[in-house]
């Protein structure tokens, strides 16, 4: 799952520490998110959408091609 | 982007991650003491009760149920910790936990079968000790896929 993280990050300055404190959780967490080795959970992807004052769409895209559901795709 | 941030999440020891929050790192600080005390009351409560050191009677029961007690304030301890861990760290701890369920039971299995071809008997505590095992080395790789 492809992710703005770091620039949203970046445009506010923060650094990863930061924005763990903020969300309430480790600075690894919010590394290996913005790294794309772990997909947070839907409870994280919300609060980190309250930080950021957007929606969770905004900050989180599938990997799959844009506006594809997966479960649509043929075999 | 800060020096800190390229700061990579390392293998800290048994059942460790680096920058634990003080609820975790307490939680996981009374794990480490019970599953110490364990195992060395379960050394010292074996060779005493193979050896038949102790007189028989209620002593006997004492010395087996001090190591039980611990392994379950242990287990407590553990449960403890993965309720107030970071999402990402109980995560690794899970899927380390998979690799000693895996090394454990594989033993186990292996055990059985060399057993009915004759090998000496080995006992159901001893797939603990690759079980133990296979949950340090998970640990050790699973902290690395997430660095």
């Amino acid at each position: 799952m492809k992710n703005r993280l770091r620039i949203l990050r970046a445009e506010r300055n923060w650094s990863q520490g930061d924005l763990a404190r903020e969300a309430a959780v480790s600075r690894q967490t919010i590394n290996a998110i913005e790294t794309g080795k772990y997909d947070p959970s839907l409870a994280l992807a919300f609060t980190l959408a309250r930080i950021f004052g957007t929606k969770i769409e905004d900050i989180f895209e599938s990997g799959d091609a844009a506006g594809q559901n997966p479960l649509d795709r043929t075999a | 982007m800060t020096n800190q941030d390229t700061k990579p999440m390392r293998w800290g020891g048994w059942g460790c991650v680096n920058e634990m929050s003080p609820m975790e790192r307490r939680w996981m600080t009374r794990f480490n003491i019970f599953a110490l005390a364990w195992a060395i009351t379960s050394v010292f409560a074996k060779l005493l009760l193979k050896e038949g050191a102790l007189a028989e009677g209620g002593l006997n029961l004492l010395v087996a149920a001090i190591p039980v007690l611990l392994l379950a304030l242990a287990v407590i301890a553990f449960a403890h910790f993965l309720r107030v861990a970071d999402e990402l760290h109980r995560k690794i701890h899970y899927e380390a936990m998979a690799w000693g369920f895996a090394a454990g039971a594989i033993v186990m299995c292996l055990g059985t079968l060399l057993e009915s071809l004759g090998m000496p008997k080995i006992g159901s505590a001893t797939a603990l000790l690759p079980a133990i095992f296979g949950w340090s080395l998970g640990m050790f790789f699973v902290t690395r896929r997430y660095s």
